[in-house]
């Protein structure tokens, strides 16, 4: 397997093999970023559960209003647009139309604060039942967790983008590089050897590894489409130039619906939306419609671009019809795949995001994301192990980079849970009137983040490991008990009434303590097996590699 | 696996910035070439090749350090991102 870069024994010499070489490059491209790899797995899995998030960081929002037609749901908001952002350049109205998007709501700017506007721009959930703003809780909720998997808070867009690009580059070389490396990955795949050290690492990082391997590549190949317009820029550049404007032009030929036009200046008043919608229905069948993007409404040359709900499809792109906005008259019908290339994004975008994704299908994503994650945190702890190892026959000068690496991975791989779980706390515990609370609920995440990288820095991994996912496993338990605390809506309650977004968080946080006290139970039994090899000091060797993953070497 | 630290940041950077614009002028080169044979637009060319930028530049890493002969890795690299880009930006040139 691989083996140090800088300082070889000689019998490591490099033989050229293919294996060989993909063995030290899947070493390595894994190791460099992968705490980044796995901040973005936890959060990304987390964010198949996005709306449900949303929804139990604003307690106060009443059930899910999807259930609404779709004449009723987008008279309701063209209401509430018309009263509250008259004159506007933009109403973007969003139908409660799927799990995606359970409530109503309204963006809109230009708005004339003269006609009687509330705000020039703004966004709002909007209650169907008597056309109000729906008010809650200051929170980045879910969304925001989701968002941070792709975009890291703390950080201009600019190096964001970076970053994360360049570690699911290296994510995509570290899995290639893999599957290259395990000729027979599907003998490995059955071989599973318990309780024997680093081949039983080994054997639990193949196993996660190759199990969702379909999953690892599709989500790691479409993250680099996501990121692919910063991250490769030049590929469009030797097509439409490099200046900002020739990037617009390529933009516009491929994702603008047809038909945008500037306004006229002439007022002119809007057409009935139930025509309207009940065109668009004939097309798409009824209940299909996601979003009304009304341009310009009130002027001569109002449009009203009508997107298709995509939850019935993998693809990301949805269809759109152009409606001229004064005569009700169909303009364009665009269909969502207009090109193959494009068709191939949109369908791995779609993948990737999974909105498509039914509840049985959803909790199939979230898992393939835990196991993406366990294959990270395992892939992280099994450097330690195998340098380990090695160290521990030689002297203590390679020992810093072990060590650095191993205080890392126990305040990562398992004091993330901790400040994950810490964000949901200060969702319930801060004040609902405080001011910028849906910052601090983002700072107190990433202060105990860095609380726990701390306690690592001074605790010896042995007693770091158990000891962080413990804390990871009472913060999470106790999550309902918090929320049944602070809200009306405890467990009880919503098992009760049969509230199963607030029922289903409550339940897998539980679920999810109890298996970091698992985890941290095996951690603790790892290190006292290996406390008793080592206090003999006999004699006799054993083949088998000690098991210890933290402290081989160190006396 | 003995690797120099000047051998060690040559090839780095080769597989890294080399790779990557070796990967840009093969999606340009790859984008060009199936946009002609297939009659599309320019803008199904561009996202053409940049779906199959990111697959190549994976291999290039790969073949970087399984091949690590700095001088010659980026000799190659170097002369095939230029001809990729002047043909493929040359082909470009005739499509819609």
């Amino acid at each position: 397997m691989s083996t140090d870069i800088t300082k070889g024994t000689p019998s490591t010499s490099y033989n050229g093999g293919w294996r060989t070489s993909s063995a030290w490059l899947h070493t390595w491209s894994g190791l460099t970023l992968g705490w980044i790899l796995y901040f973005v797995f936890v959060t990304g899995t987390v964010g198949y559960f996005d709306t449900e998030i949303d929804r139990w960081m604003q307690p106060e929002l009443p059930r899910s209003q999807t259930g609404t037609s779709t004449d009723e749901a987008a008279n309701a908001i063209l209401n509430f647009a018309q009263a509250n952002a008259p004159g506007a350049d933009q109403w973007l109205m969003s139908l409660p139309a799927s799990r995606n998007q359970p409530f109503g709501s309204l963006y809109w700017r230009g708005a004339s604060i003269e006609s009687g506007a509330v705000s020039a721009s703004g966004n709002t959930l909007i209650d169907l039942n008597n056309i109000t703003a729906l008010n809650a809780r200051e929170t980045g909720g879910g969304q925001l967790l989701y968002q941070m998997h792709w975009r890291f808070p703390y950080m201009t867009r600019n190096y964001s983008d970076w970053i994360i690009s360049i570690a699911t580059f290296f994510m995509f070389v570290a899995i290639i590089s893999g599957i290259i490396t395990h000729k027979r990955i599907f003998k490995d795949f059955f071989t599973f050897r318990p309780g024997k050290g680093q081949r039983s690492w080994l054997d639990a990082h193949n196993v996660l590894s190759v199990v969702a391997l379909p999953f690892h590549l599709m989500i790691t190949y479409s993250g680099l489409l996501f990121m692919g317009f910063s991250f490769m820029p030049l590929v469009f550049a030797a097509y439409y130039g490099n200046d900002n404007g020739a990037r617009g032009q390529f933009y516009s030929e491929v994702f603008d619906p047809p038909g945008m036009v500037a306004a006229a200046g002439v007022a002119a008043p809007l057409t009935d939306l139930d025509a309207v919608i009940e065109e668009a229905e004939s097309v798409w069948g009824e209940n299909r419609i996601a979003t009304i993007d009304i341009r310009n409404p009130g002027d001569s040359q109002a449009r009203i671009f009508i997107s298709e709900n995509f939850d019935q499809t993998v693809a990301a792109g949805a269809g759109r019809l152009v409606f001229d906005g004064t005569s009700g008259e169909l303009l364009h019908n665009a269909p969502s795949a207009s090109s193959p290339a494009k068709a191939v994004r949109d369908v791995s975008l779609g993948l990737h995001e999974g909105l498509f994704a039914t509840t049985l299908l959803r909790w199939l994503y979230f898992f393939a994301g835990v196991v993406g994650t366990a294959m990270v945190g395992t892939g992280l702890v099994m450097w330690t192990v195998k340098r380990r190892q090695q160290a521990s026959s030689e002297i203590d000068k390679k020992h810093r980079g072990i060590r650095l690496v191993e205080k890392l991975n126990v305040g990562t791989v398992a004091g993330l849970f901790v400040a994950l779980a810490a964000y949901f706390w200060a969702n319930r515990l801060l004040p609902a009137s405080m001011p910028g609370r849906a910052d601090w609920e983002v700072h107190t995440m990433f202060l105990t983040w860095a609380l726990m990288l701390m306690l690592s820095a001074v605790i010896p991994a042995r007693l770091g490991w158990p000891l962080q996912f413990r804390l990871g496993g009472f913060a999470f338990v106790l999550l309902p008990v918090v929320n049944m605390a602070t809200t009306e809506r405890g467990l009880i309650h919503s098992l009760a009434t049969g509230d199963w977004v607030f029922a289903g968080f409550d339940l897998t946080a539980l679920l999810c303590g109890a298996l970091l006290f698992w985890i941290a139970q095996r951690a603790t039994q790892v290190m006292n097996k290996h406390q008793k090899q080592r206090a003999p000091q006999t004699g006799s060797t054993s083949p088998i590699p000690s098991e210890h993953p933290v402290e081989g070497a160190r006396q | 696996m003995n690797l120099s630290a000047p051998r060690l940041i040559a090839l780095v950077a080769a597989a890294l910035i080399g790779g990557y614009f070796t990967a840009i002028s093969s999606g340009i080169f790859a984008g060009s070439l199936f946009g002609l044979i297939w009659g599309t637009p320019r803008s199904e060319a561009a996202l053409t090749g940049h779906l199959l930028s990111f697959i190549s530049y994976a291999f290039i890493v790969i073949w970087v350090f399984h091949d690590r002969r700095p001088l010659f890795v980026w000799s190659i690299l170097s002369v095939i991102t230029l001809l990729m880009t002047t043909i493929g930006m040359w082909l470009g040139g005739m499509l819609a």
